[in-house]
């Protein structure tokens, strides 16, 4: 152990309640106690952790545990140490995939959803039409038209700029909103273990970002890595807590629009022309897109109201 | 683990409460608004209640004066995340130190003994600087007015009556001097001024707002008060005037020592000879006699031995109650005078 470890330690055992303390991981850093396993945070950066402190108190419900920071025997949340400050926080370690736990994540990403809402940190609007007019203008320059992918990436244009269209229509409509739906830029189903019949969620340190976003890519994830139909169970549990308004709807569709997959394989066929080694396929980039498809059509059956529609894809 | 009187769900509750005081139980016991916890790290009190953001506030405000060592209180422990009250969408728990109590929920007598003595104490180390009561005397008449109200119209009505009732008669021998008491009191409370015109002034104290043998846990000679979700800042005077009023009702015709309970409060908390005053003539106009003629008034089915027996009995601890006091606090009149006399005496010998 060197210097600022046993710094670290010894801050860590004269500040908090704990007899005993031990390492027992560095990365991510766990000790044990006691009291069980627990995880220390390190920050640099100050006005992010009184962020997090604000964030945790916003979240705090019976019905799920959120990484919420140890008090000091002073009473504070974190502890100085040199320039950094360090929190202490619970880890408990048995694993809540979303197969298996989706009435559980249903309920969680319900309360988020209510209750983790703020002005976004960093504002972000551009146009995904014009961008994927860019990409495709660029890529005629590259001369990759000689690619049999360029053949791919031709044919399906056309529907890659409606998507786009539709989903720059469906951000635009929603964009003067004063606060937002956010989650960690780190989240995902790995965030959350399971403790005493829930879940236990960790926030951790990372910025707040749209949490739309991450929660649709979240569940395109999960559906193109592990079960489909346990995408399909955690929707189903949605549509029963009413978690997801118009709004709501229109920004998780609006990212499954937005054509990522293609402008991904248009890079990669650019790359791969000049030599570069990459991971997508043409498989990958068609079970990427027939995913999104499947999804954007049973989201909309469920959650979009009566007359409002956002046309096929 | 060992768990009693609980469903899985509830236990479930319980556990995730209880995790966040980092404690695992290997027994429970579900007493009502109380649930008994024992773990490997010692015996608690879960408790379990309604409380709204005010409640939680003045908690919070007791605990800290209690952390300070400021008063003598049984509050909550905090939890790892420095949370006080643990809210769920229903209800607050909050984690407390089991008290092994000596002294049984039935055994009134000796809890009021305790009680009072609590209440000096609280009252004495919270003590603030005087401040004008002109809203508090004005309140006291409003109150007298309302009293005064429902006598009049219970004699009204039992006036009207050909054959008075048993209870109507017995009210109508005590009535008048109630009613002349009832004068006296507005009397005092009208003059919020002193003679030069200046408002009254009162001290104020941190006040317990729930006052009750119930609210006070007793191990051995040790006892502390508890249940402060009501507590705020207040005239002191009227919550042990009050507690004087409760326990008369309380306590019936239990013999009670009445100058030990005034006794304790005064070697806790001295009361000054505004506050005496304010204290008799507040005892003057009880709400306990005042509530059992309303509830004659609204009762069909009365049972005329029950209310005329009530209400002797009320008369008559009142009575016991208010002499006891008054007699106390002349005689420290006539001392303090006497003592004061002699000061003057000798202050005039050694001018002369």
């Amino acid at each position: 152990m060197n210097n600022q470890q046993s710094l670290l330690m010894s801050a860590i055992q004269s500040n908090y309640r704990f007899k005993q303390i031990n390492r027992v991981n560095e990365q991510p850093f766990l000790i044990e106690t006691e009291r069980g396993l627990k995880k220390i945070r390190i920050w640099d950066n100050e006005a992010m952790l009184k962020l997090h402190l604000k964030w945790r108190e916003q979240l705090v419900t019976d019905r799920f545990f959120i990484d919420r920071m140890y008090v000091t025997r002073s009473g504070l949340p974190f502890v100085r140490v040199g320039h950094y400050a360090v929190t202490c926080h619970d880890a408990p370690y048995e694993v809540a995939p979303i197969a298996g736990h989706e009435g559980l994540w249903a309920d969680l990403i319900t309360h988020l959803m209510m209750r983790s809402r703020s002005t976004p940190v960093t504002e972000e609007h551009f146009s995904m039409a014009s961008h994927v007019q860019n990409v495709f203008e660029q890529a005629k320059t590259f001369q990759v038209m000689d690619h049999e992918e360029w053949k791919l990436i031709h044919s399906c244009f056309s529907s890659v700029f409606t998507r786009a269209e539709k989903a720059d229509h469906l951000r635009e409509s929603n964009k003067h909103q004063m606060k937002t739906f956010l989650l960690p830029e780190d989240f995902s189903s790995h965030s959350c273990t399971q403790l005493f019949d829930t879940l236990f969620c960790e926030l951790g340190q990372s910025q707040p970002m749209d949490g739309y976003r991450l929660l649709a890519d979240l569940l395109l994830r999960e559906a193109l890595e592990h079960e489909e139909q346990s995408v399909h169970h955690l929707l189903q549990h949605l549509s029963r807590n009413d978690a997801i308004d118009q709004r709501s709807a229109d920004l998780m569709l609006a990212q499954w629009f937005e054509p990522t997959e293609w402008v991904q394989f248009v890079y990669s066929t650019v790359q791969k022309d000049q030599g570069i080694r990459t991971d997508i396929t043409v498989q990958k980039f068609k079970h990427v897109w027939d995913q999104k498809v499947r999804l954007i059509h049973e989201f909309s059956t469920l959650f979009l109201q009566t007359g409002a529609s956002v046309g096929g894809t | 683990m060992e768990v009693h009187d609980l469903g899985p769900t509830v236990s479930n509750q319980i556990n995730r409460i209880l995790y966040q005081y980092d404690l695992y139980p290997h027994h429970f016991d579900d007493q009502g608004n109380l649930i008994k916890i024992e773990t490997y790290s010692g015996t608690f009190a879960l408790k379990r209640k309604a409380l709204n953001d005010q409640q939680i506030r003045k908690l919070q405000t007791v605990y800290s004066l209690a952390r300070q060592m400021t008063i003598d209180a049984v509050c909550p422990l905090s939890s790892k995340y420095g949370d006080l009250i643990i809210r769920t969408d229903e209800l607050c728990y909050y984690l407390m130190p089991w008290f092994r109590e000596t002294v049984d929920a039935s055994d009134l007598l000796e809890r009021y003994r305790h009680l009072f003595i609590k209440a000096g104490q609280l009252h004495r180390q919270t003590l603030e600087k005087e401040t004008e009561c002109m809203t508090l005397y004005q309140d006291m008449v409003r109150v007298i007015n309302q009293r005064q109200m429902v006598w009049e119209q219970f004699l009204y009505q039992a006036e009207h009556h050909v054959y008075p009732s048993p209870f109507e008669q017995m009210v109508f021998k005590s009535a008048a001097i109630y009613l002349v008491n009832m004068q006296r009191a507005r009397d005092f409370f009208s003059r919020d001024h002193d003679d030069e015109g200046k408002g009254k002034l009162m001290r104020r104290a941190l006040c317990h707002g729930r006052l009750s043998p119930l609210h006070l846990l007793i191990q051995e000679e040790r006892s502390a008060l508890t249940n402060f979700e009501n507590s705020e800042y207040g005239f002191f005077v009227v919550e042990i005037a009050t507690l004087f009023e409760q326990s008369s009702v309380t306590l019936g015709t239990k013999k009670t020592d009445w100058k030990g309970f005034f006794r304790s409060y005064e070697a806790a908390c001295p009361m000054s000879d505004e506050e005496h005053e304010f204290l008799l003539h507040f005892l003057l106009f009880p709400s306990a006699h005042a509530e059992l003629l309303q509830r004659y008034m609204q009762t069909d089915q009365r049972s005329e031995q029950w209310f005329v027996s009530r209400w002797t009995k009320l008369c008559r601890v009142h009575q016991e109650m208010f002499t006891t006091i008054k007699l106390e606090i002349d005689e420290e009149r006539k001392k303090k005078e006497t003592i004061q006399a002699e000061v003057d005496k000798k202050m005039k010998n050694e001018d002369a």
